[in-house]
C-alpha cells in the first residue's frame, strides 16, 4: 500500500522501457524518474531517441516491453482522471489546423474544469498571438506557441515537451524558458523537455537526463555533473591501454597532438594511478592536465 | 548587477556565489545589505530558483551571508581590505625566495625593478 502510494507520487517512471520500430530498436531498457516539481532536461543527439522516450512516457506509444508509468498508472491506458493531470507539447503542432486560434482555444479549454483563461491570456498577449487568425496560416513558430498554450492551460501537475523551443526565435526561446520557470514556481509543476540545446537545459533544469543511442547514459543534477567530470590532455602518443584501468572513462578522442579523455568521479588518486601507468608505458612521466567543461563540450564527449 | 556565463566549465550556483563575494570585496555590496531574494534573483537571471537557492545556501554556510527569518539573507562579511588579498601571494613569494636561496634585498630589488 504504501509502495503504491509512493509510486502515485512519482509523475512520470519509464522502467526498463524498450520501444523498436520494424525490427529497430530505438529505446532499450530505459529507466527514468522524475521527482516532483523538478525541471529536467532532455538532451541527446539527432536520432538519440528523445522523441519516441517522450511519446512513451506520455502514452502515446505502447513500450514493447517494460513499463512507463504517470502518477503510478500506466501511460498507455490510465484513466482520463490521470490523463487530465498531463500536459503534451509535441514537436510540430498540426492539430486543428484549420480552427481560428480563439475557437480551438475554447474548444480545448471546454474540456477541462481547471482551464485557466487568465494563465492563457497572459501568454497569449505576452507571445503575440492572434486570436483572429486560423492555426494553418501561422508561422510555424506562432503554431508552436499555440500548442504550447493549449498544453498549459488545465494547469497540468505533469508538463512534458519536444523541442518546444526548437522553431521560436531567439527572443521568444527566453519568454518561454521563463514562462516555464514561471510555471514550475507557480504552480509546482514537473516538467520534462527535450532539446540539443544545452545552454537553454543549463539555464533552466536543475536536473539532465542524456539519451544516447537509446540508452539514458545520465540522470542527475546538472552541476553534478559538471563537477564530477573533467578532461583530461595526455600526450597523444599515450594508447587508451592507458586509461582502460582508469575506472569513470566516459569517452575520449585524440585532437593534434593531444589525447583528449572525460572520465567522471575524477580524484588524486586516479591521477596518480594514471600518471604511473603512463610512467610505465613510455618511461617518462607527462603531468595529467585536467580542465573542467562546460555542459556543451560534456555533452559532445559523453555521445560521440 | 549580476551576469552568468552559460557553457562554461564553473557551475552557475558557483558563478553566483563568487560574484556575490566580489561584490563585498569592492563594496558593491555592504555589510548589513541585503541580497536580492531568491525569486528575485532567479528572475533577473532567468535560471532555475534552485540553482540561487544553492548559492545562497552556500553563502551561508561560508559565513558570507546569514538567513533573517522574514527578511532575507543579510551580507555579514566586511570586504577584505587589499592587504589581504595579497597576502597569500606575497607569502608563497616570500617561501618560494627562500626556497631559492634569494636574500631578502635580492628580492626587494627585483620588486623595485618590477614596479616601474
Amino acid at each position: 500500500m504504501k509502495n503504491s502510494s509512493l509510486k502515485a507520487k512519482i509523475p512520470l517512471s519509464l522502467v526498463n522501457a524498450s520501444k523498436g520500430f520494424d525490427g529497430e530498436k530505438v529505446l532499450q531498457d530505459v529507466s527514468l524518474d522524475l521527482e516532483p516539481g523538478t525541471i529536467t532536461g532532455l538532451l541527446g543527439r539527432n536520432a538519440a531517441g528523445k522523441t519516441t522516450l517522450i511519446r512513451t512516457a506520455v502514452g502515446l506509444l505502447k513500450p514493447d516491453s517494460g513499463q512507463a508509468n504517470l502518477f503510478g498508472y500506466s501511460a498507455w491506458d490510465c484513466p482520463a482522471s490521470i490523463r487530465r493531470r498531463v500536459g503534451y507539447v509535441s514537436q510540430k503542432f498540426d492539430d486543428m489546423l484549420w480552427l481560428y486560434v480563439k475557437d480551438a482555444i475554447s474548444l480545448v479549454g471546454s474540456f477541462y474544469e481547471t482551464w485557466d483563461h487568465q494563465l492563457v491570456e497572459r501568454f497569449r498577449d505576452e507571445w503575440d498571438v492572434p486570436l483572429d487568425k486560423k492555426i494553418q496560416t501561422l508561422s510555424q513558430g506562432q503554431q508552436q506557441k499555440v500548442g504550447i498554450l493549449l498544453a498549459i492551460g488545465h494547469r497540468p501537475d505533469l508538463l512534458v515537451l519536444d523541442e518546444p523551443v526548437a522553431s521560436l526565435d531567439p527572443v521568444a526561446r527566453q519568454n518561454f524558458l521563463r514562462t516555464l520557470l514561471m510555471l514550475n514556481d507557480e504552480i509546482g509543476q514537473t516538467i520534462l523537455f527535450s532539446s540539443h540545446i544545452t545552454t537553454d537545459i543549463e539555464r533552466i533544469a536543475a536536473d539532465i537526463a542524456i539519451l544516447h543511442e537509446g540508452k539514458i547514459t545520465y540522470h542527475g543534477g546538472v552541476d553534478k555533473l559538471k563537477e564530477s567530470v573533467q578532461c583530461l590532455f595526455l600526450r597523444a602518443d599515450c594508447s587508451l591501454d592507458n586509461i582502460r584501468d582508469v575506472t569513470g572513462v566516459i569517452s575520449s578522442r585524440v585532437d593534434g597532438n593531444r589525447l583528449q579523455v572525460w572520465v567522471r568521479d575524477w580524484d588524486e588518486e586516479k591521477s596518480a594511478q594514471l600518471g604511473e601507468q603512463i610512467f610505465e608505458a613510455h618511461g617518462s612521466s607527462t603531468p595529467v592536465l585536467t580542465e573542467a567543461v562546460g555542459l556543451e563540450e560534456l555533452f559532445m564527449g559523453m555521445t560521440s | 548587477m549580476f551576469t552568468i556565463k552559460l557553457n562554461s566549465g564553473v557551475p552557475i550556483y558557483r558563478q553566483v556565489f563568487t560574484q556575490v563575494v566580489r561584490q563585498i570585496d569592492c563594496g558593491k555590496l555592504a555589510k548589513d545589505e541585503l541580497l536580492p531574494s531568491v525569486r528575485q534573483m532567479a528572475t533577473e537571471l532567468g535560471v532555475n530558483p534552485m540553482t540561487i537557492s544553492k548559492a545562497y545556501s552556500l553563502l551561508e554556510s561560508e559565513g558570507i551571508v546569514e538567513r533573517k527569518r522574514g527578511v532575507g539573507m543579510v551580507v555579514i562579511k566586511k570586504a577584505e581590505k587589499p592587504v589581504d588579498y595579497l597576502r597569500p601571494g606575497i607569502e608563497s613569494l616570500v617561501a618560494d625566495a627562500k626556497q631559492l636561496g634569494l636574500s631578502q634585498t635580492q628580492l626587494n630589488q627585483m620588486i623595485k625593478k618590477l614596479w616601474k
